[in-house]
């Protein structure tokens, strides 16, 4: 006799996160444990934890976020428009004014294909490990353990790049700003490391002592970002001299100095990807937002 | 992706439309280009303050949202077991329910990394390649086993999903039994006496409420593929030409390093602790359940 362990499907789920996870999932017999571990743990129990159960875990993050403020958090770790005038120099070295637009566009587009694939991901798996648990899940079983630890090792070194990143950009516009308002002020690059190291200490004080305040925090920046754009656009349009079209679409420099425009265009490419990395972070979110099921369809939609 | 990319894309043709003489703007003492184009556009450096501040709190913003993001990236793996210290890391602190040593140890290793900006001029450039090397690197394989499963058909449809869950434990996927107890695979019978449960979670292929249907789903996927591979190769190129140690591109050097790093900690530690992603206690407390119930 085989021994198979078999959870039968007749939860009803009229709930609006409809998984199809949760509609295979718990049976009624497993709900009446799971209202007790809820109840042990004080906690409510509802379909999102279900989800969780049946991806093997139990809750244990609060789920903080809802729908308003879950899109705000999606939309404010991709912050395109800031990206794009903190690093669009790297595209216009290489590759200059056309290189930018043209590559703009086909890095949105494909990252948009990209983003497709890991919320079809995120949508079968709503888990905070994310590509780890998805490896393990889809490799073929002689390499599952090793290439979901290879994964996991990445996915963690690819985010704590990414808050090196974002504090790098915090840390050096500080800078900017200095130089701007003090002439006298001598620039120094270890300065610049200590102002990352400023907007870090900031990020972890939100992070550990007042975490609840995040929800509306992102649903305040939510706002802010989109007031911002509106701000920013409206005043350069207004006081700068425009340029001709073709100094736009038809401009190409190669400020790198390698040997083909081609080279050059592919470098500074590489600029225009970075605009959009990072839009996974609502998928590590799943187990802190009110519902999973809609999760995945923020990273191709914000 | 889709909203955030309409505003990138309205402001890069702003900016390019109101940049004025390029060579000033490269050659910034800001730092910034941006910081210039505002200070050339409104004249004042009150103007340009103001509105390059506007950019910092929203940056710093996303900075604080990206700490929480990373936090649970690293708490996930360390409560499967997959780094060192992992009982430490994974611990959730009981009041504000946020994996603290997480958040500790994530902004102590990016603040080593933001070091490299001391070395290097284009030390910028390299974190940033260093994350798309990362994040691509991360995406592409469970891109590329997804790509194989919906060509071969594995993939339940939405409609379709099996009646029950099975986790069988003879079919590879489950790992054995609980640490210490030693049973690989002992007598399946006997249910009650700590008997083998499966350890590892195995969710049934079966897609989300999500998806990109057919042969649609198939050339996407394959495109994304091909882009990533494309994106990684160029990601580890430095800036200009010709290279010397300060603008080398070291993202290549870190990412390399991790993977060589987690390649060797596999074989010394990581095999041993690390099973794939567990089942907790309680959960398996149902799952145990509701197999003597099937039974």
């Amino acid at each position: 006799m085989r021994h198979k362990i078999a959870i039968a499907a007749r939860v009803p789920s009229t709930t609006l996160c409809s998984h199809p996870l949760f509609v295979t999932g718990i049976s009624i017999i497993g709900r009446n444990i799971m209202d007790e571990i809820a109840a042990e743990r004080n906690s409510e129990r509802n379909a999102d934890s279900d989800v969780l159960a049946l991806l093997g875990k139990k809750q244990v993050l609060k789920r903080r976020f809802g729908l308003i403020s879950i899109f705000g958090f999606a939309m404010c770790e991709l912050i395109t428009w800031e990206t794009v005038l903190a690093i669009f120099s790297q595209g216009l070295n290489n590759g200059g004014p056309a290189g930018l637009v043209y590559g703009y566009l086909i890095a949105w587009l494909s990252t948009l294909s990209v983003y497709t694939v890991i919320s079809e991901l995120a949508s079968m798996a709503p888990i905070a490990g994310g590509q780890y648990y998805w490896v393990y899940m889809l490799a073929p079983v002689r390499y599952k353990k090793f290439s979901s630890y290879i994964i996991g090792w990445l996915t963690s070194l690819a985010w704590i790049a990414t808050v090196a990143t974002e504090s790098i950009f915090a840390g050096l516009i500080i800078q900017g700003l200095i130089i701007l308002d003090y002439p006298d002020y001598e620039p120094k690059q270890w300065q610049g490391t200590l102002l990352a190291w400023l907007v870090i200490a900031l990020a972890v004080f939100i992070n550990v002592v007042i975490p609840g305040l995040l929800p509306k925090f992102e649903t305040f920046i939510l706002v802010f970002h989109c007031a911002g754009f509106i701000a920013i656009m409206a005043v350069l349009w207004v006081y700068s001299p425009h340029g001709s079209a073709s100094s736009v679409f038809a401009t190409s420099l190669n400020e790198g100095g390698w040997p083909t425009q081609g080279l050059s265009y592919c470098v500074g490419f590489l600029g225009n990807v970075a605009t959009f990395v990072g839009a996974d972070a609502s998928v590590h979110m799943a187990e802190e937002s009110t519902c999973m099921s809609i999760s995945p369809l923020l990273l191709p939609s914000t | 992706m889709i909203f955030n990319g309409l505003l990138g894309f309205a402001m890069m043709l702003t900016v390019l439309f109101c940049i004025g003489d390029l060579q000033t703007v490269l050659e910034t003492k800001t730092g910034y280009p941006f910081i210039q184009i505002f200070y050339d556009s409104v004249g004042s450096v009150a103007g340009a303050t103001a509105m390059a501040a506007v950019v910092l709190a929203l940056t710093w913003a996303c900075a604080i949202g990206i700490t929480t993001t990373a936090s649970r990236m690293t708490w996930s793996f360390a409560r499967d077991r997959g780094t060192p210290f992992s009982r430490y890391l994974s611990k959730v602190e009981h009041r504000t329910k946020v994996p603290v040593v997480a958040v500790g140890a994530v902004t102590v290793f990016s603040a080593l990394l933001t070091l490299i900006y001391v070395g290097s001029a284009t030390a910028f450039n390299d974190v940033i390649s260093l994350t798309i090397t990362g994040f691509y690197g991360s995406y592409f394989l469970p891109a590329v086993f997804l790509l194989y499963h919906r060509i071969k058909g594995h993939v339940a449809s939405k409609n379709d999903v099996p009646s029950s869950t099975m986790a069988d434990e003879t079919n590879g996927a489950v790992l054995g039994s609980k640490e210490g107890e030693g049973e690989k695979s002992a007598s399946p019978g006997d249910l009650n006496a700590g008997t083998p449960i499966v350890e590892v979670a195995q969710a049934a292929l079966a897609w989300g409420p999500f998806r990109i249907p057919g042969i649609l789903g198939i050339i996407n996927n394959a495109y994304a593929c091909l882009y990533m591979i494309f994106v990684i190769f160029w990601s580890v190129w430095p800036p200009e030409t010709p290279v010397d140690a300060t603008t080398m591109n070291y993202s290549v050097v870190v990412t390399g390093g991790v993977i060589i790093f987690s390649i060797v900690w596999y074989w010394i530690r990581g095999r041993k602790e690390y099973e794939g992603p567990l089942i907790d206690d309680e959960v398996k407390a149902v799952m145990r359940m509701g197999s003597i119930v099937a039974m």
